[in-house]
């Protein structure tokens, strides 16, 4: 009895004893229901009452050889992957076979390893195939190519804005492909003023409120020694600092600085906000920045512009 | 045969040396109409399979059916079916 929802295998042989030890061979692997024939002809009947996964084939039959079956159900299925079982006397029919289309030859008699090995074989190459007509990719071996993908490793980092685009495009393709799930969670928006002073801040949800004039201080201190030490080799067109779990990046404009506390990874259309934010902001202030004095009521609105980041980067999380 | 437990190889011998037992019972049964092929393709089939149930007697009596029906020797077919007939009954 077969499953309907299972892969059909089918086996064309005339001899009795190559069946029985097929269908032996069979009870060991459930997940497929072979179908067995007893002759070419059994078989094209048989194949054109359900569909098959792959078929297995004896050469030396009387009445239709096994090549003449294969030529057959090759021009009526091309894609069906075929393996011949062939005797050692039969080398010279089985090199025919992978003319005719054949997949493999098994010497007789099979084996439950050889028999395993053609079909693990078939479905590799019907996945592959499968992929292929869908015109896709391999999403595993792209997963590891991307994730160990490095400027640094190719030598790409000495070369400026080149080292940038590469990394732009790493950062891409990891957060659309690798990491998509873990795009920028924003904690914590400052605007700051060079010097250091916190003109505007806001924080997520659920994120501890602290004392935003020391952390204003912080940043300005750490991203000043960051400029000088470690610029060069950042992997963003943003100056970016990793602290544990967390990041902060930094957006520097002719008068303040827009740091953004984050933990994942910042798709490049949120540094792009980031930047635009901050340029608004400035172009927007530009009078009062030029000769601002530190009065914090002269640029009491500035918080709308965090806001409105705060909904662009994060506006699919809570 | 390591591919199978001890159950499962007993049963496939016994399946084995009944359905071969059937068969050369059905050719013998229709010696005088059957063909050399046909009678040459039994040979070929059990020269492979004998061996494959681990009764190597049968392949070697099985070569030499096949051989013998490309010689269109009868008197040496008739007589290796006498003996392959005499080795299953020992067997069934």
């Amino acid at each position: 009895m077969t499953d309907e929802n299972l892969p059909n295998i089918i086996a064309v042989d005339d001899d009795f004893a190559v069946r029985m030890a097929m269908e032996f061979m069979f009870k060991k692997w459930p997940e497929y229901n072979l179908i067995l024939a007893e002759d070419p002809n059994d078989a094209l009947a048989k194949l054109e009452e359900r569909e098959y996964m792959m078929m297995f084939s004896d050469i030396n039959m009387p009445v239709m050889s096994g090549l003449d079956l294969l030529k057959i159900v090759k021009e009526k299925k091309p894609e069906l992957p075929v393996i011949m079982l062939t005797s050692e006397t039969d080398i010279q029919n089985s090199i025919t076979a992978f003319r005719y289309g054949a997949m493999d030859y098994l010497l007789k008699p099979p084996t439950v390893a050889t028999v395993r090995g053609a079909i693990d074989k078939a479905v590799e190459y019907l996945e592959e195939e499968a992929k292929k007509a869908a015109g896709g990719i391999d999403m595993d071996d792209f997963k590891d190519m991307v994730e160990n993908f490095s400027p640094e490793k190719m030598g790409l980092t000495e070369s400026g804005s080149k080292s940038t685009e590469f990394s732009k495009l790493v950062n891409v393709l990891q957060e659309k492909l690798i990491h998509p799930g873990k795009i920028g969670r924003i904690h914590n928006l400052f605007l700051l003023s060079k010097s250091g002073i916190v003109i505007a801040n806001l924080s997520a949800k659920n994120v501890e409120q602290t004392d935003v004039d020391i952390l204003g201080g912080m940043f300005t201190a750490v991203k000043d020694f960051m400029e000088d030490a470690v610029s060069a080799s950042t992997t963003s067109s943003l100056n970016d600092i990793q602290f544990g779990n967390f990041h902060v990046k930094f957006a520097s404009g002719a008068y303040s600085e827009l740091a953004v506390v984050y933990t994942g990874i910042m798709n490049q259309e949120s540094e792009d906000s980031i930047t635009d934010t901050l340029m608004a902001f400035e172009i927007e202030n530009s009078a009062i920045l030029e000769n601002w004095d530190g009065d914090l009521s002269k640029l009491e609105g500035s918080i709308k512009y965090l806001e409105t980041l705060f909904g662009d980067i994060d506006k699919d999380k809570d | 045969m390591d591919d199978f437990d001890d159950d499962e190889w007993a049963e496939m011998q016994e399946m084995y040396i009944n359905h071969t037992f059937k068969e050369l019972t059905s050719i013998k049964e229709n010696i005088n109409s059957a063909t050399f092929d046909s009678l040459r393709t039994f040979g070929h089939n059990i020269k492979g399979s004998g061996g494959m149930y681990g009764f190597n007697e049968i392949t070697e009596m099985g070569a030499t059916i096949e051989s013998a029906a490309k010689d269109e020797n009868m008197d040496q077919i008739k007589s290796n079916f006498d003996k392959l007939e005499t080795f299953l009954k020992s067997k069934l």
